[in-house]
């Protein structure tokens, strides 16, 4: 069958002032209703676009790439469909919209100001806004002269890419808008397009729609006085419905499909592209690197071993070629711009005060890392293995994740931002969805009941996370009771789960900061709130991760705020007597009152090891070296406490049992967990030692089995 | 997976590691590859770990300030650190408006002196400006100092009296029910003062004539101190602690002969962790109490009871919670009877409780006698008449026996009063007997623990 209509315009849930639809919703019942592309065209955002991109392609439906903006020449501003064309459009798209949240904002409200238009419409199709836009208002104020003059305008900006869009949702004013603007059309020669406003999937979903658009306006639903923007006639419509709906028009119709043919958009997800760190003095940066690593090598050598003694050039050959190793790895896999610029921050902070954290993840596998102070752990001395970071046989993103002090945290994106320019860092959104208990109190209020009956309602949900009402229902008797027996209760209940869940509003993601290699908007679009300098992109962190963007964590610990605290107070203290201030990061790592104090469980406040079941463990295991330490986090999980593992390893630790190797060449691979396979490095170590796997390959192995054992938590970072 | 095996006996045959082995390993590392930790990642943090393990064994009292005030907004945690400080014998001095500064600090003799900043109900603004003024204008001297230094918008007449409801206003007059009883005085005087400067500051020929108020405000009259209870409440309030002592303290000998386990024994008895049979009681004030829903329906309440030595969490089966339900609030002091076990899931001892009793029951239950002591003085004032007066009120099917510990001119004897003279020795009438003989000493409950 021949296609015959494509929506172009319609709201998901992401325009946040209206639309019901989500985006897995959206595909699923396009392809049932046989269209092969649709559009998005969310209200001045592009939110759901990596989502609605990625969703559509696997359901071999087109993605068409859009916004609904709203335009000003003079004082008021009207509406315009922008479609994508292709990437230079997407481009010029993305820079319109993020301009008009940076600069454009009225009342909460992104304007693009037609000015900007000029030199960058090239690749977007508009159509006209239909009786919301410039000329439809032109024209529904008989002002055809003025219309005339504007389409001309339009036109230039828009040359063959610009449509007159017509409407038959049912709402006032329509049909006197269409006989004017067809006539224009043809008086003109401009094409005419048909769309449908679409806001919501089904008929019925109407009045939920109509109170979701209450709760953003703070209206109530049933106030005489509420302007009624919607009709329900804004739904899904089939190419059955538009064909009868627009039998006189043929053209309007076909044209949706013309354009839908025109609009081609192929976006590369899933390429990461790093920025450029700026190496001084005209080297190169693989050079610069490499002759960083080193000298960081150098400096950590000199505090490890004693430089003169006779086994210093033996002791540091092993580091010298775990490094010329791992440096050959990382330029060869293109990341040396990455290391560099996360050493930078990290010394930043350093030098400014700001504690850093001695890395999370698997980092500290890393001697590179440890050479430039990324992470603070020499990783031979614990069998630590870089293969566990970056796999030269299975290329990923190296991630730090990098945790600071919760004061300075700011501080040191802050540096960030004026190191790379403001134009290319900024912080990540988080889209916020509406919970059960919100959505159930936003609802009684649109539907106009009374505080006390809404609280009691809302306060019979369990305040859990990932709490839902089905749930709530589920698990809460008195809150089934009244939803069984009370009919107001059930008709509050059932609105609010047809709007749970939806996008609701835009926040900040806790660490993320992305470094673009050029201006943020060559990869995703930006928002900020009205008058609020802190720039956040439009899309999530998967979402600004498969647009290209390089995300660094910056996460906030509070235990580095304890321990600097505390360290400060010895220093007064310190100070005052003429001591020599304290560094914790030259603390031996073996001193028996910190074990005595360990081994007495005594842990209360002490990182990772306060809670009282780890208390229990720590008695029966009693660490006295900081191997032990390590085995403790290791061991207090589910799986090993489950499976007689920790039972197993205290039994040897205390000589109740007898440590026994596999075979007697893993010795030292597993000496310091008393021959018990504990770390995922050991895993990789024994295939190496004992079947000749390279770590790389090892590697791959370790993952293929922790894999399959899907109940494992092995994963930690 | 079949087939990494295979490469991984080949790789290992070709090392003469046996086939069988080889395989035998596999197995292994296909178990562990699920348990398996990420070593990079528990190495860092490990030393994390280790470094506060450091400070704390090395710097006790400068690193437990720094935990605390890391938490000081959060009650809950404050709680748990002050009872770590206590047990590390780290001494804990109170807020006081003329040392404190907005965090915990450490004084000279290593002492933890107590954050502005963890009083409730205290803004950030109002506390920085508060140790302000102390820089730049010296020490505060007493109450009508404080109000007239501070402007009334950042310390205003609630704030003030969280102050001295926390003990940190204690340096600035005798006793903390003397503040309380000047605080508006001392609020009005401050007002007139500023009242008169704007005046002053606004009438350029000094024509209009200020109020006249002395420079110095008359002593004022002293009020008593409030009772341990309310002192006790008001530190709670504020602070989310019990800071100069503890609620559960007047019971605490009393229950002495009742046996009851302390708490932390239970907490650190983990040699009796196996053990379901051994039957015991706990004793201590609830001091958090909260209620789920059970699996099997019905609620599931779980309380934590401080003795002011030790605290634990206990956990009430909805039966058991139905039955008790009106016993258990919070700030009660709950004798909780049950037996001991071992709590898998979270790898902690549990008390599971079989039976809730609050002061009055246990006394009713327990108690076997009354002792009281009277002496020739009282007996010639004329307390015998009231006396049996109250304790015939209070006979009812009691099973206590009250005991006379008379000391006489010269003589002592002690007697053990007819069985027609039991009593149900309830809160109450403790509480007549002690405010008709002059003192909490003079009445105990001694119990008979044979029938637990």
């Amino acid at each position: 069958m021949a296609v015959s209509f494509v929506h172009l315009r319609l709201h998901t849930e992401y325009s946040l002032v209206d639309g019901l639809i989500r985006i897995k919703a959206l595909v699923k019942q396009t392809v049932a209703d046989g269209m092969p592309a649709v559009a998005v065209t969310d209200v001045c955002n592009l939110f759901a676009l990596i989502k609605f991109y990625k969703a559509a392609l696997g359901a071999g439906l087109k993605p068409i790439i859009g916004v609904e903006a709203w335009v000003r020449r003079g004082e008021e501003p009207a509406r315009l469909v922008l479609l994508c064309q292709n990437l230079s459009g997407y481009r010029n798209l993305t820079r319109l919209v993020s301009r008009s949240f940076l600069e454009g904002q009225q009342r909460g409200l992104p304007i693009i100001d037609h000015g900007w238009l000029t030199g960058h419409t090239d690749g977007l199709i508009a159509l006209s806004g239909g009786r919301e836009g410039e000329l439809g208002q032109a024209l529904l104020n008989a002002q055809p002269d003025q219309a005339k003059a504007w389409l001309t305008d339009w036109r230039a900006l828009f040359p063959n890419r610009f449509y007159l869009e017509v409407q038959r949702t049912g709402r006032p004013g329509e049909e006197a808008y269409l006989d004017a603007a067809v006539e224009l059309a043809a008086a003109a020669g401009i094409p005419i397009v048909a769309t449908n406003e679409v806001c919501f999937l089904q008929r019925g979903d109407f009045e939920a729609h109509e109170a979701r658009v209450c709760i953003h306006d703070g209206m109530i639903l049933n106030d005489p006085r509420r302007p009624r923007r919607y009709s329900e006639q804004q739904y899904l419509r089939t190419p059955a419905e538009m064909m009868e709906l627009f039998a006189d028009l043929p053209e309007a119709l076909a044209n949706s499909v013309e354009i839908a043919r025109r609009c081609n958009v192929r976006l590369e997800l899933g390429k990461n592209v790093l920025p450029d760190f700026p190496v001084p003095g005209g080297m190169d940066a693989n050079s610069y690197f490499a002759v960083q690593s080193r000298a960081g090598l150098e400096h950590r050598l000199r505090r490890l071993f004693d430089p003169d003694a006779p086994d210093f050039a033996e002791r540091r050959r092993l580091y010298d070629e775990r490094l010329a190793e791992e440096l050959g790895v990382i330029v060869q896999m293109g990341f040396p711009g990455y290391f560099l610029i996360v050493a930078d921050f990290i010394r930043w902070a350093r030098e400014h005060g700001v504690p850093v954290g001695p890395g999370r993840g698997s980092g500290a596998g890393s001697l590179v890392a440890y050479a430039l102070g990324i992470t603070d752990l020499d990783p031979l001395a614990y069998d630590l293995l870089f293969e566990r970071f970056l796999n030269p046989e299975r290329v990923s993103m190296p991630d730090f994740d990098i945790d600071f002090c919760m004061e300075g945290r700011d501080r040191v994106i802050e540096y960030v931002a004026e190191r790379y320019g403001r134009d290319r860092v900024s912080q990540i959104a988080t889209h916020g969805s509406m919970a059960a208990k919100a959505v159930v109190r936003d609802v009684g209020r649109v539907l106009g009941h009374p505080y006390g009956f809404v609280d009691r309602i809302a306060k019979l949900i369990p305040f859990e996370i990932g709490i839902t009402l089905d749930k709530a229902i589920e698990q809460e008797a008195e809150l089934r009771r009244l939803y069984e027996g009370d009919e107001e209760v059930r008709a509050l209940i059932d609105l609010a789960r047809k709007l749970e869940g939806l996008a609701r509003n835009v926040g900040k993601h806790a660490g993320g900061v992305v470094i673009a290699p050029s201006t943020l908007t060559d990869f995703s679009p930006l928002y900020c709130e009205q008058g609020d300098q802190s720039i956040v992109t439009q899309f999530d962190k998967d979402d600004v991760e498969a647009a290209g963007l390089v995300k660094f964590d910056f996460l906030g610990l509070r235990t580095l705020t304890i321990i600097n605290w505390t360290v400060q107070i010895i220093n007064q203290q310190r100070l005052a007597t003429g001591e020599a201030p304290l560094d914790i990061g030259a603390i031996p790592l073996d001193d028996a009152e910190t074990f005595t104090l360990l081994k007495s469980h005594q842990t209360t406040a002490v990182f990772q090891l306060e809670s009282s079941g780890m208390k229990d463990l720590i008695r029966r295991l009693q660490p006295d070296c900081f191997e032990d330490i390590v085995a403790l986090v290791a061991l207090f999980r589910p799986g090993p406490l489950q499976s007689g593992m920790v039972d197993d390893f205290i039994d040897r630790k205390q000589g109740r049992a007898r440590i026994e190797y596999p075979h007697p060449a893993l010795a030292n691979v597993l000496k310091p967990t008393y021959g018990v396979i504990l770390y995922q490095e050991q895993v990789m170590q024994i295939a190496q030692v004992l079947a000749g796997y390279t770590l790389g390959g090892a590697d791959l192995l370790r993952r293929a089995m922790g894999k399959k054992k899907s109940g494992g938590d092995g994963q930690a970072a | 997976m079949a087939k990494q095996r295979e490469i991984f006996v080949k790789g290992a045959t070709e090392r003469q590691v046996g086939a069988e082995v080889a395989s035998y390993i596999f197995d292994l590392m296909e178990k562990f590859a699920g348990y398996g930790f990420n070593k990079s990642h528990s190495a860092a943090y490990a030393l994390v770990s280790y470094q506060t393990a450091w400070l704390k064994a090395h710097h006790p009292a400068a690193f437990m300030a720094a935990v605390l005030s890391s938490d000081m907004d959060k009650t809950d945690k404050v709680v748990v650190f002050i009872e770590e400080c206590r047990r590390m014998n780290i001494m804990l001095a109170p807020p006081d408006i003329n040392v404190s500064e907005y965090r915990f600090t450490v004084g000279a003799l290593s002492e933890i002196r107590y954050g502005l900043g963890a009083i409730k109900g205290l803004g950030e603004a109002a506390i920085e400006s508060l140790i302000e003024e102390r820089r730049r204008g010296g020490l505060y001297g007493d109450l009508f100092d404080l109000c007239q230094r501070m402007e009334s918008r950042k310390l205003n007449r609630r704030v003030l009296e969280g102050l001295i409801r926390s003990g940190a206003l204690d340096a600035l007059g005798s006793n903390r029910a003397t503040l309380a009883a000047r605080l508006p005085a001392a609020l009005q005087h401050a007002e007139q003062l500023s009242r008169n400067d704007a005046a002053g500051q606004n009438d350029l020929f000094g024509l209009a004539a200020a109020e006249s108020i002395p420079a110095h405000p008359l002593p004022m009259t002293e009020v008593a101190e409030w009772s341990e209870e309310e002192r006790l409440r008001g530190e709670k309030d504020t602070l989310g602690v019990y800071l100069t002592g503890h609620p559960f303290n007047r019971v605490a000998e009393e229950f002495a002969s009742l046996h009851t386990i302390r708490l932390r024994d239970l907490v650190e008895s983990s040699g009796l962790r196996r053990n379901n049979d051994h039957s015991l009681m706990a004793a201590g004030l609830v001091v958090s109490l909260r209620t789920r829903n059970a699996n099997r329906g019905g609620r599931i309440a779980f309380i934590t009871l401080d003795d002011g030595r030790g605290r634990l969490e206990v956990r009430i089966f909805p039966e058991v919670y139905e039955r008790h339900r009106q016993l258990i609030a919070e700030d009660a002091i709950l004798v909780v009877q049950g037996t001991l076990g071992w709590d898998e899931f979270n790898q902690t001892t549990r008390l599971n409780v079989e039976r809730v009793l609050d002061l009055d029951g246990v006394r009713a239950e327990y108690a076997r006698q009354l002792l009281i002591k009277l002496d020739l003085q009282q007996c010639e004032i004329g307390v015998l008449t009231p006396l049996a007066r109250i304790l015939a009120k209070h006979r009812g099917d009691g099973r206590c026996v009250v005991l006379v510990d008379y000391v006489g001119a010269g003589a002592r004897v002690e007697f053990k009063c007819g069985s027609n003279w039991q009593v149900k020795p309830s809160e109450a009438l403790l509480k007549q007997l002690r405010e008709l003989l002059f003192g909490v000493e003079k009445v105990r409950l001694r119990y008979g623990i044979s029938d637990i």
